[in-house]
């Protein structure tokens, strides 16, 4: 139990630190913030130019808002796999004591302060940029609905992370799930606005949920109106977290077997 | 100066690398590909011309998309891979290389607009008409080149730092914000305008817009005046990423990191 504590620990802090091996920590932000501001701002000037009724501006740059996750959440963990085999560190991690999905949950947990971030900026950028009101939501209420949206997300890429440590690399599944939320999640327009055989679909996506709670409680709903969300996600992310248990076992066994740790 | 024959053996080299494994388009081309069909959906209350907007702005936003992500990226890859001494050392010039490179991932750009065309025909049924098919196609080669252009001037960065790559993705989606391609320049702000008349992409999703649909032009130059702009705007990017090949080169000699990554 303690050696898997410090194998998420210690995973965490390397993840920190090879951050900005090759980008200092000013072009980092500027990635971070620009991406965020630019991808908030060409759907907003789309519903804009739409002049749809429901997804108004303010509707649009709230859920790219909360979709800004996402970066660091599902694609930042999901890609972890795809880098270690890429700098061919990927079986050296494997022969370490710690299980696999401790290390890359460690990156996790480095990846969710970095999305706790970026979703904060983001929020503000609505706000300050694209009239989104705020004035009514609780804080704290707003603060643990990300937070569990969070939690939830970095265990959907986790799971997406495990299958990297078999294929020859995450970044093909990664960069598909990184922008599916866009569609598939209420982020710039309502799910039922989704073919009927798609929207099944957005139910899995632990990011649907949170964008709607986040509507709600941007609207003045309080902690037990959102409560619902928040155990929904709480319990995708917890199985989220057993599956990608069990995968991690799975495919590191079989890319010891079939020797592909490092292909890439 | 640019020479013809390596451009077209580059252009070769960088087409059999995605046959090879063509999974790679994919993160080049996922962001325009969600961005267009979330488009769609948001165009699909009002209809009409607007759903041709997002297909033919997926078409200049794919071809973008690629470039900057694959093509500023071929010079990171050698860097990676250790052949990037060895492209420098022959006779041919890098620019000459990176511009063959560059064509052919704006091409394989052109894979979103195929299938933002797919999506939109069969999911929300719409016909595509062009109102001058022949104008349509000169304004896309138009653009591919333009387009391939500005992955040069991105390009050369590669060759002196690692770090151009985080840099340069930054530019990707203000490119789709500042064209204007799957909405009208008017709704932009006032003080974004001269950003987006520097950009190439802007004067080549005007043409392929003039040249489909009747009585189009929102900034009044008509179509052979946004196809002189398209090509005024290339012509001094192509002269800029010359020079900058030239210094950047040299820099990169003297300080002697180009195996550095």
């Amino acid at each position: 139990m303690s050696r898997n504590y410090l194998g998420v620990k210690a995973s965490a802090l390397v993840a920190m630190r090879s951050q900005f091996a090759v980008i200092g920590p000013g072009l980092w932000l500027l990635q971070i913030l620009t991406t965020t501001l630019f991808q908030m701002w060409f759907f907003v000037l789309v519903s804009d130019f739409a002049d749809d009724p429901t997804a108004t501006p303010s509707y649009v740059a709230l859920g790219n808002a909360v979709a800004s996750l996402t970066y660091a959440a599902v694609y930042g963990v999901c890609m972890s796999a795809g880098a270690e085999k890429h700098m061919g560190t990927m079986s050296g991690i494997m022969s370490t004591p710690t299980r696999v999905f401790y290390v890359f949950l460690g990156k996790g947990v480095y990846q969710s302060l970095i999305g706790m971030f970026t979703v904060t900026m983001s929020l503000l950028f609505s706000v300050l940029f694209f009239g989104v009101d705020l004035s009514a939501a609780e804080p704290l209420t707003l603060a643990l609905v990300l937070l569990v949206t969070c939690f939830s997300m970095v265990g959907f890429g986790m799971i997406i992370g495990s299958i990297g440590v078999y294929v020859r690399s995450s970044m093909v599944l990664g960069s598909i799930v990184l922008y599916l939320g866009l569609l598939l999640c209420g982020v710039n327009f309502p799910i039922s606005y989704l073919p009927d055989w798609l929207e099944p679909a957005s139910l899995v996506f632990p990011l649907t949920y949170g964008v709607d709670a986040v509507r709600d409680v941007a609207t003045g709903a309080g902690l037990m109106d959102v409560s619902g969300y928040l155990v929904v996600m709480l319990l995708i992310g917890m199985a989220f977290y057993v599956l990608a248990y069990v995968l991690f076992s799975y495919f590191e066994k079989l890319a010891l077997k079939h020797g592909s740790l490092d292909v890439f | 100066m640019i020479n013809l024959r390596a451009v077209k053996a580059a252009l070769k080299q960088q087409a059999t690398h995605f046959f090879v494994d063509p999974q790679w388009v994919i993160p080049s081309i996922i962001a325009p590909f969600i961005f267009t069909t979330v488009t769609l959906f948001l165009f699909s209350h009002t209809g009409g011309d607007l759903l041709l907007y997002a297909i033919l702005g997926g078409g200049v936003l794919g071809m973008w998309g690629n470039t900057i992500q694959s093509s500023s990226w071929s010079i990171g890859y050698d860097r990676m891979n250790g052949t990037l001494e060895a492209i420098m050392v022959t006779p041919t010039s890098l620019s000459s290389v990176v511009l063959g490179r560059c064509l052919w991932n704006s091409f394989i750009g052109l894979l979103n607009a195929l299938a933002v065309f797919l999506v939109a025909q069969f999911a929300f049924g719409i016909d595509v008409t062009l109102r001058d098919p022949a104008g349509f196609i000169i304004a896309l080669v138009l653009t591919l080149i333009s387009l391939s252009v500005l992955g040069m001037v991105f390009g050369a960065f590669y060759v002196v730092t690692r770090a151009s790559s985080a840099l340069f993705q930054m530019l990707e989606f203000p490119v789709y914000v500042l064209s204007g391609a799957v909405y009208s320049l008017a709704i932009l702000p006032e003080w974004t305008r001269p950003f987006s008349y520097v950009i190439p992409a802007t004067w080549g999703a005007e043409a392929l817009k003039i040249a489909t649909f009747t009585g189009y032009d929102s900034l009044g130059i008509g179509y052979w005046g946004a196809l002189a702009i398209l090509a005024f705007t290339t012509v001094i990017f192509l002269a800029l990423s010359l020079r900058l090949f030239t210094y950047l080169e040299e820099k990169a000699k003297v300080s002697g990191t180009l195996v550095r990554y």
